[in-house]
Formats: C-alpha cells, sequence, structure tokens
C-alpha cells in the first residue's frame, strides 16, 4: 500500500514528460517472466508463467475428439483464480473474454483441428492464476499461447473422409504430432495521465486512471478490445487519443514479445 | 424562576409530513386515515387500483398465429399489467417433451381399467404451466419465499382450475415435405384434406409444456392477484408455434452409438419449429377467474381523529371495536398492519377458483366473507373487459 | 455438479425448448446507410417505487428495438471494513428473448462498472454500497447482424443507468452516454473530450478506429441532448406541480 503523497509522487513521475516508471523501465518494456512447458506428464500440453513479480499461472490443453457437425466450438478456456469464486465478477470476465479472443471469428484458425469430415479435436484450456499482483489476463494469455504451441496430438491413422463409412477415428499408439495453431496475444496497457504503460506493476495499476485490454493477431491489433479498471482507486476518463496511441505502441512491439515466446 | 420552570414543560405537538409518518408509525398513519373514512393511498374502503394491460407485446406472434416478428423471439404470449405503480411484465416460453405411449401390445383389460380410474381422476385431465417468479427489490441470489410461494400457488392453481386441458397442449404434428422438383413444403393434418397423407402421420407424440416468466417490478403490497392475472391475460395471448419433422425422419432409424456398450438403435426424430405460423392455445374460457384480495382491520378508537361537529359518536364507538373491509391491498402501511385477509379466485357467476381467509387479529364475518364475494365478481366483471 | 434446483419449479427436465431460428430475409447489406436511418429514443425515469432511482429506454430503430428498465438501489450501508468511496455493481438479467450468454452478460456488467466508477462521484459516498440493475425487457435484432450483438445494446444500458442514477440523486461528475458503430462501443465525458469506456467486438466490416469514434461521439451528443431534454422537461412538470 502506497501513501497517499507517495501516490502522488508516482502518478507524477508517470504522467510527466519523459516519464520515469520506478523500475526504470520504458513505457513498453516488460518485465523478466519465466516459463516452462510441457510439465504435466497427463496433459497434452501445459505451461507455467512466472513473472518477476511473483504472479504466476498454469495453463493445462487437453483434447478430446467431437463431432463438429454437432457443434463447431472448438476451443474452450476455463480459469481458476486462486482465493476467488467461479462466479465472482473477475472470474466471469476473464473467462469470457478469453473465449471470445479463441473465437474462430476473430482470427484465429481452427482448421487444422478438424480430423475427418465429420470428427474435430476439441480443446479444453484449464487456466489457474495462483497468484497475481495486477490484472492477469496478459500472463494468461502468454501462459495460454505456450502451452498451445508445446502440445502434441495423436496422430489420426484411419481414413480422413468418413461421410460414408461410420467410423470412429482412430489414432496411432506412440505418434504424436505437433498442433499447429496461432492464437491471439492479449495485452494490458495502464493509463496513466496522457501516457501508456506495458505490463504495469502493482503500483503503477495503483495510480493508473484507467486500462485497455487489447488483443493481438499476425502484427495487427484486433477486436476484442475492452476498457478495465485495474485499479479502485481514481478512476478517470482518458483522451480519446489515447486508445489509437497504444494501439500502435502494441503493434509496434508486440512482434519481440511473440519472439521471446516462439524462442523457448 | 417560576415562569422558566413552567416554560420547559410546555410541550410542542410534533408534526411530520404525511410519508414520513406512514414510516414512523404505519400503524397509526393507517388508522388515523381510515378514521377520516379514507386509506392512506386516498382510496376509499372498498376502492381497487385501475389496472392497465398491454397484451402482446413481446410476443412473436400476432392474434392471428402468423409470426409477427422474424427474429430468434420466443415469447408465446406475453402480457404487461400495470395496477398502481407496480407493473408485472410476464413472458411465456415453450417447450416440448415426448410421451411414451404405452405399447400397443398391452392387456386390454388393463388398459381399460386404467382409462376409468383416469376418467374420474379431474386433475389428471389438466395441464399447468411452470411460473417463475422474480420480484424486483435490488437483490440477487436464490429466490426468496415470497417468490417461492407465489410460484407454487399459481402452479397449483391453474392446475386445479381447469384452465388448461391436458389436450391443450398435445402437438398435431406436421411433416416437411420435399417433392420431386426440390421444393419443400410443410403439411399439416388437420389442414389437408388429402386423406392420403395421414399414412406419414408419425407415430410418436408430443407435447407442449409452458413456462412463465413473470417479472414484477416497483413492489408496494402483495402481488399475487397481479401475477394470477396477468399470467391468465398472458395465456389467453399465447399461441403454441406449429411443430413439424422432416419426412425423411419418420421412418428413419438413426444408429445412436455410446461408447463402451453394445451399440443402441433408436429412432430419432428432430422435431422443428414452425417460425411462422402458430395456434392459439384452447384455454377453458369458461374456467377463467381474476384475483382479488382483502384484508379486515379493527378500527382502533383511540387512534381516532376526534372530529368536533360529529362528537357525539365518538362515544359510541369507544365501546366495540368496529372492523372494516378493504379491498385491493397496498402500500407498506396496509400490509404490515393487516393481518386478517381473504384471497379469491372466481368469475362473476360466483365460480369459485380458490378462496383463502386467513384470520389474524381481526375477526372475520360472515357478512365480511359475502361482501368480499360479491367485490370479487364486480372486479371480475371490469377485468375482463381490459383484454 | 448434479444439484436439482428445489427452489423453483423448472418442469420435465427431458424438455426441449422451443426456439426460433431468426429468418433470414434476402436483402442487400447497406452498412453505409446505417446514420440516415431515423432512431427514436424514448426515455423516462422514476417510474419504480421501492428504489432509489430507476428509469425506462426505448430505442427503435430500423435496425435494432431495445427496451430495457434500470434501477438504482443506494447508496447503502455495506458490510464490512471502511471503503473511503463506494463500490459499484452492475447485474443485469435478461428478461428477453434475445439468447445472450450468461457470461457474456456478466462481462457487459463488468464493463459497465468500469464506465460508471469513472462517471459516479464515488468518493462522496463512503462505506456505501450503489447497486445497479438492468432488466432487458426485450431487444430485437431486425437485421441478422449477429456480431453486432451485445456491443449494440452497450449505449442503451449506458444512457439507461445514467438516467437512474440521476432519478436516485446520486451525483455523477457528467451525464454519460456512448455511441455503438459496427461492433464498437464508445462512452463520452465532458462533451466527448473524455472516454470513460471502450468496446470493441469483432465485427464483419473492414473498420477504421478514428471513423468509429467520430460516428460514437455524433451519437454520444445526440444521446446526451435527448436525455438533458428528458430532464428539464421532466424538472419543469415537477415545478409546475409543485406551484
Amino acid at each position: 500500500m502506497l501513501s497517499v503523497t507517495e501516490k502522488l509522487y508516482l502518478y507524477d513521475s508517470l504522467a510527466g514528460s519523459p516519464t520515469v516508471r520506478p523500475d526504470g523501465r520504458l513505457p513498453h518494456q516488460f518485465r523478466p517472466i519465466e516459463i516452462y512447458t510441457d510439465f504435466l506428464p497427463s496433459s497434452n500440453g501445459s505451461s507455467r508463467i512466472i513473472a518477476s513479480d511473483g504472479s504466476e499461472c498454469i495453463v493445462s490443453v487437453k483434447v478430446k475428439v467431437v463431432d463438429h457437425t454437432v457443434s463447431d466450438d472448438l476451443l474452450q478456456v476455463e480459469v481458476d483464480i486462486a482465493g476467488q469464486r467461479d462466479d465472482s465478477p473477475q472470474v466471469e470476465t476473464i473467462t469470457a473474454f478469453l473465449n471470445k479472443v479463441l473465437e474462430p471469428t476473430v482470427g484465429i484458425d481452427t482448421s487444422n483441428l478438424t480430423l475427418t469430415k465429420k470428427y474435430s479435436f476439441k480443446i479444453f484450456i484449464d487456466v489457474l492464476v495462483l497468484s497475481s499482483y495486477s490484472h492477469p489476463v496478459s500472463l494468461i494469455s502468454f501462459a495460454i499461447y505456450s502451452a498451445l504451441k508445446s502440445t502434441y496430438l495423436p496422430k489420426l491413422v484411419s481414413s480422413f473422409d468418413d461421410l460414408e463409412v461410420e467410423e470412429y477415428p482412430t489414432f496411432h499408439d506412440h505418434d504424436l504430432v505437433k498442433l499447429n495453431i496461432n492464437p491471439p496475444l492479449v495485452f494490458v496497457t495502464a493509463i496513466i495521465g496522457d501516457n501508456i504503460f506495458m505490463d504495469a506493476s502493482a503500483s503503477e495499476c495503483d495510480v493508473s486512471s484507467n486500462g485497455l485490454i487489447v488483443t493481438w493477431l499476425d502484427g495487427k491489433v484486433i477486436a476484442p478490445i475492452r476498457t478495465t479498471i485495474l485499479s479502485d482507486n481514481d478512476v478517470k476518463g482518458f483522451n480519446p487519443q489515447i486508445i489509437p496511441k497504444a494501439i500502435k505502441m502494441i503493434e509496434q512491439y508486440a512482434g519481440d514479445i511473440l519472439q521471446a515466446l516462439e524462442n523457448l | 424562576m417560576t415562569e422558566t420552570a413552567v416554560e420547559t414543560v410546555d410541550v410542542h405537538p410534533i408534526t411530520f409530513p404525511p410519508p414520513v409518518f406512514a414510516r414512523i408509525s404505519p400503524e397509526l398513519s393507517l388508522q388515523r386515515h381510515l378514521s377520516l373514512g379514507i386509506r392512506p393511498s386516498l382510496r376509499s374502503f372498498e376502492e381497487f387500483r385501475e389496472v392497465n394491460i398491454n397484451e402482446g407485446t413481446l410476443s412473436r406472434f400476432g392474434p392471428n398465429g402468423v409470426a409477427v416478428e422474424e427474429t430468434g423471439n420466443n415469447v408465446l404470449g406475453s402480457n404487461v399489467l400495470k395496477c398502481g405503480n407496480t407493473f408485472v411484465v410476464t413472458s411465456i416460453t415453450g417447450g416440448i417433451v415426448e410421451i411414451n405411449i404405452p405399447v400397443d401390445e398391452e392387456d386390454i383389460g388393463e388398459k381399460e381399467l386404467m382409462e376409468i380410474s383416469e376418467k374420474r381422476d379431474y386433475v389428471n385431465k389438466c395441464a399447468s404451466v411452470f411460473p417463475q417468479i422474480e420480484v424486483e427489490r435490488g437483490r440477487t441470489g436464490a429466490p426468496t419465499d415470497e417468490e417461492m410461494t407465489i410460484s407454487q400457488k399459481l402452479y397449483d392453481n391453474v392446475l386445479h382450475s381447469g384452465l388448461i386441458s391436458k389436450s391443450a397442449l398435445d402437438v398435431d404434428c406436421g411433416i416437411r415435405i420435399t417433392d420431386s422438383t426440390g421444393k419443400t413444403k410443410i403439411v399439416y393434418f388437420d389442414e389437408t384434406k388429402d386423406g392420403d397423407m395421414s399414412q406419414f402421420r408419425p407415430k410418436r407424440k408430443w407435447a407442449y409444456v409452458l413456462y412463465a416468466k413473470i417479472v414484477v417490478f416497483s413492489r408496494t403490497g402483495p402481488v399475487f392477484d397481479m401475477c394470477w392475472n396477468s399470467l391468465v391475460y398472458a395465456l389467453k395471448d399465447t399461441k403454441l408455434p406449429r411443430v413439424f419433422i422432416d419426412e425423411r425422419a419418420t421412418d428413419l432409424k438413426m444408429t445412436v452409438r455410446t461408447r463402451g456398450r453394445s451399440a443402441v438403435v433408436r429412432e430419432s426424430y428432430d422435431i422443428l419449429f414452425d417460425s411462422k405460423k402458430a395456434v392459439p392455445l384452447k384455454i377453458n374460457e369458461f374456467q377463467i377467474g381474476f384475483a382479488s384480495n382483502y384484508g379486515i382491520i379493527d378500527l382502533d378508537p383511540e387512534a381516532q381523529v376526534v372530529r368536533n361537529d360529529e362528537g357525539h359518536d365518538v362515544d359510541e364507538e369507544m365501546d366495540k371495536p368496529r372492523a372494516i373491509l378493504l379491498a385491493d391491498i397496498d402500500s407498506e402501511a396496509e400490509e404490515t398492519s393487516i393481518n386478517s385477509t381473504i384471497s379469491v379466485i372466481g368469475d362473476s357467476s360466483g365460480k369459485l377458483t380458490n378462496v383463502t381467509i386467513v384470520g389474524g387479529g381481526s375477526k372475520i364475518t360472515l357478512e365480511m366473507i359475502k361482501r368480499a364475494l360479491a367485490l370479487s365478481k364486480a372486479r371480475y366483471d371490469d377485468l375482463k373487459t381490459k383484454s | 455438479m448434479n444439484v436439482q434446483d428445489r427452489r423453483r419449479l423448472l418442469g420435465p427436465g427431458n424438455a426441449k425448448p422451443i426456439t426460433f431460428e431468426p429468418i433470414v430475409k434476402e436483402k442487400d447489406k447497406q452498412e453505409a446507410t446505417e446514420h440516415d436511418i431515423k432512431e427514436t429514443l424514448f426515455l423516462r425515469s422514476g417510474l419504480i417505487e421501492n428504489c432509489n432511482g430507476s428509469s425506462l429506454v426505448e430505442f427503435k430503430s430500423q435496425h435494432r428495438q431495445t427496451s430495457l428498465i434500470a434501477s438504482v438501489y443506494g447508496p447503502r450501508a455495506v458490510r464490512g471494513s471502511f471503503t473511503s468511496k463506494a463500490a459499484i455493481s452492475v447485474q443485469i438479467k435478461n428478461g428477453s428473448s434475445g439468447d445472450y450468454d450468461k457470461s457474456r452478460l456478466k462481462e457487459l456488467a463488468s464493463f459497465l462498472t468500469t464506465v460508471f466508477s469513472s462517471v459516479i462521484n464515488r468518493s462522496r459516498y463512503p462505506k456505501s454500497g450503489i447497486d445497479i440493475f438492468i432488466h432487458l425487457t426485450y431487444d430485437r435484432d431486425l437485421q441478422d447482424e449477429k456480431n453486432a450483438g451485445i456491443a449494440a445494446i452497450i449505449p442503451h444500458c449506458i444512457t439507461g443507468i445514467t438516467l437512474a442514477l440521476i432519478d436516485a440523486g446520486i451525483e455523477v461528475l457528467d451525464i454519460t452516454s456512448g455511441g455503438h458503430h459496427n461492433g464498437s462501443v464508445f462512452a463520452f465525458i465532458k462533451e466527448g473530450e473524455e472516454v470513460t469506456g471502450f468496446w470493441k467486438d469483432p465485427s464483419r466490416c473492414d473498420d477504421n478506429m478514428e471513423e468509429s469514434l467520430k460516428v460514437c461521439k455524433e451519437r454520444y451528443l445526440n444521446y446526451k441532448s435527448i436525455m438533458t431534454g428528458y430532464l428539464f422537461q421532466n424538472q419543469k412538470s415537477e415545478s409546475v406541480q409543485e406551484a
């Protein structure tokens, strides 16, 4: 908890020009994160992400074969935040948002999940946020990205065309195929004065007047985008011109983050 | 010195504006009003609140059973009832269930016996709706006692009043036929005179299920009456959509395989709803009753406002407490102070669906009950003209 | 979880709900003419007795018909430790035929909470809670604009809540409202100088943010003038009654 004076000092140094962040980072700079993948033996893919402030999140990916003629909803996210009820507004909001992000209409290409003309893989993504000191959605999306990138699926051995023949797909006993899917990333930016900051720390969130959650895929910012409040203090409106500014910043630097995640 | 002492014991009467007084002492406020021959709402003792209704504004189907909307709206019947400051929004939605028909090879004697016993069982021939009540009072979570009681009461009363016969909810299923040119049309057996078609009639039976969602806004007093009346109006407005299945499904057998068990072969119909055509729900008009409620309260002689010109009356009234009948209880003061109530559902001919008499505090005399029944007949006549 | 709900009468469990597919009309989509279409906004406040403030918003255009009731309960005391600012909660109940997912409505509710966190002067009401309820009476999408969906009703929710807050006498920094354009919603205060909320859903047409911002601002100014007009008229009629 910061005192009123500390808050004012922090606000002035962040809202001013040039901006001074308490840890000396640039506005777009992230703190180091640690990611481990493929550590859950019973899942098809998994990842664990730890931010330098101690925020931690585990993602497990499981797959199931479904009849896609019945439902073409092939990705499903469930979020659990330690210490919060399943029906708490934050958990519900993050779950609804992430499901929206992973909807095929948004931009993710799910054609690689199709097995046969009738059956597809359905991916269940379970997210557990162990601890979080700022808005966790960005961290979750990084974890989902690396978990999906480390997901291996059983190899199909039966025929592709099963419309005529009533057949359930069969799989190879040992061989696995790497899942090739490109999920969008989600970034949270804090708005302080007329400035924007990526990966805001807890104290920076505390003095922020508003926040912006932005989805990014293939070098472009896409919908859904939402404003959100990062802390309960001093929530204020902001200049509309900040939104394009934030989008520009993300489009400029998100590629580097993607590269960092790819290089795992 | 003595003068100041006298001044300190000087008592100043405190006056409150009526709304504040009603809040502080609802009982006394009510009694004061009643002694003037008027109720806090400025109604007279046996005066009901005016009811305004708005039928079918939310429904999918117009009065002639043709869809007025081409959206996904699935409200089959609706009603907005406004009574005083309170308003009730009722929307009827539906579902469909398959009825298990006994296999033909059943023992005929037993079947006959079943039929005879079923004939006597009047309730078994009636159907009901499944109401869900929400009384808006700025809270979330599980339903309150009031909401649960009202929904159970509505369910029971619709069932026992015989308003809806079970047969009114039977589905007359049509079929969708694709002719040789590739055009599709939907055939309903009661619309076509072509006798040959009946061979296509599906062998299974379905029935409609009705759900009523009733939301009460701005609750100022007991709401059961309004919910019941609104539900009755909404049911009168209800249209049941026509149902059909594809001709390929009439005799098609589809295999449904369950993993781990041996294959189960089951007939599977994909039942579809006609988004344009509907038939009105047949309700037994002669069974319609409207609800009204009454409260009985003793006038407290000590709370009377003494009127100078009628001073001689006061002594007379002091001797025995006079009980009065109030129609259509409203406002917090009336609801909390009146414990003896009569609730009636009935029509103008005196046919009663439900009468509930709760005696608590004031004694309910036979004259009171007679008067309440007479008033409920008048109320029925008034409400009947609204739709 | 297979817990039976014993508090409500649910009917038979195997019932299949009656639903209808919207009838798709074959007509060319005229996205560009959206501005020209006449919209009507009907406002009323103070219609509900047992709450602190309430409002009714009915919106009609060629694309959409929406009616909602907003009610505000509060500021009322909250239990627990001292808070220096009022806690705001928004609940959205769907009474309409619109088949919105429950979790999407919750997401919308929490978005509205963020919008009103910056609009309500919360420091005026310490240790209290302001509970806002929205009842969607009906919401009809007259064109098959599935992806506009939930975003299109946000401006009306904001308008409704603002009126209900004013009716409840809760201090707001400014009259807020918003506009919707192609899946994007901007909520403004201070004549469009400040944004209090931004929501963007994927839409099928190529969107231009500057364009959306401009259109939404126009709509906000329009809605705001309707609201202030209504409030002035209301005040006048009240003062006439008092006199």
